[in-house]
């Protein structure tokens, strides 16, 4: 009578079909370290925005399409937005709207103790030049 | 549904009573008691206002998009929007004020 095999445990049935000490590699843990890339549709702003004006703070913007082929410029932090028929263009008008918008909270700072938080915030990531604070970063 | 730019416009003025701040054909404020300043800008650029342009306009409004729609085609007016931004505006204000 010849012996006859018995697994020892049920799922070893399944190994049975492969030679003795084979090792499946383990495919699914080997993957390719890809750099680390921002989204084609995300720039960051820095640097003058006016003859007077400086972002000192990168300042994250997001760039989107509309279906007719003109370009929206916009920040989710202030939620300042500028458009035009090219991404230049809406860069540029983001650009003025963020100096119209810095010098509408910056006068109405004066009397309103929301806009007086906001203008706060605001001068984290934007500076008039030769202020304090854009000279404190310098030195 | 697209709107053109002077309709928004004319929204803000005469529905939600925004004024132009200083003399700025841009940009309009909107203020209640208690409430931060809200300010938003139309851009005079286009014929119509696409869907990326539009949704900017009403997170400036601190509103989503149902009850912007709302206030365009007349059946929120400025009592809603004063109630829908103190009880759940959109952006909340907290994220401007950490």
């Amino acid at each position: 009578m010849s012996p006859s095999i018995v697994p020892a445990f049920a799922d070893e049935t399944k190994y049975q079909y492969k030679p003795l000490g084979f090792v499946e590699p383990r495919r699914e843990r080997i993957r390719p370290v890809r750099p680390f890339q921002f989204p084609d549709n995300q720039v960051f702003l820095l640097g003058n925005i006016s003859d007077d004006l400086v972002v000192s703070q990168f300042l994250p913007l997001t760039i989107e399409q509309e279906d007719d082929g003109s370009y929206i410029v916009s920040d989710d932090i202030f939620l300042v937005y500028g458009d035009g028929n090219t991404k230049s263009d809406a860069m540029k008008d983001y650009q003025v709207s963020l100096v119209k918008y810095f010098q509408i909270i910056e006068k109405s700072a004066e009397t309103n103790k929301f806009d007086k938080a906001l203008f706060d915030q605001l001068q984290s990531y934007i500076q008039r030049r030769g202020s304090d604070v854009v000279q404190t970063n310098r030195s | 549904m697209s709107y053109k730019p002077i309709e928004v416009e004319s929204m803000l003025k005469t529905k939600l009573k925004m004024t132009e701040e200083e003399n700025d054909h841009t940009w309009f404020r909107f203020e209640a008691d208690g409430l931060p300043p809200i300010r938003t800008k139309i851009s005079h650029n286009k014929k119509d206002i696409g869907p990326n342009l539009e949704s900017r306009v009403y997170k400036q409004l601190r509103i989503r998009k149902p009850f912007f729609h709302e206030l365009m085609d007349c059946t929120k007016y400025r009592d809603d929007y004063i109630k829908q931004v103190q009880e759940d505006p959109y952006p909340p204000f907290s994220v401007r004020f950490v």
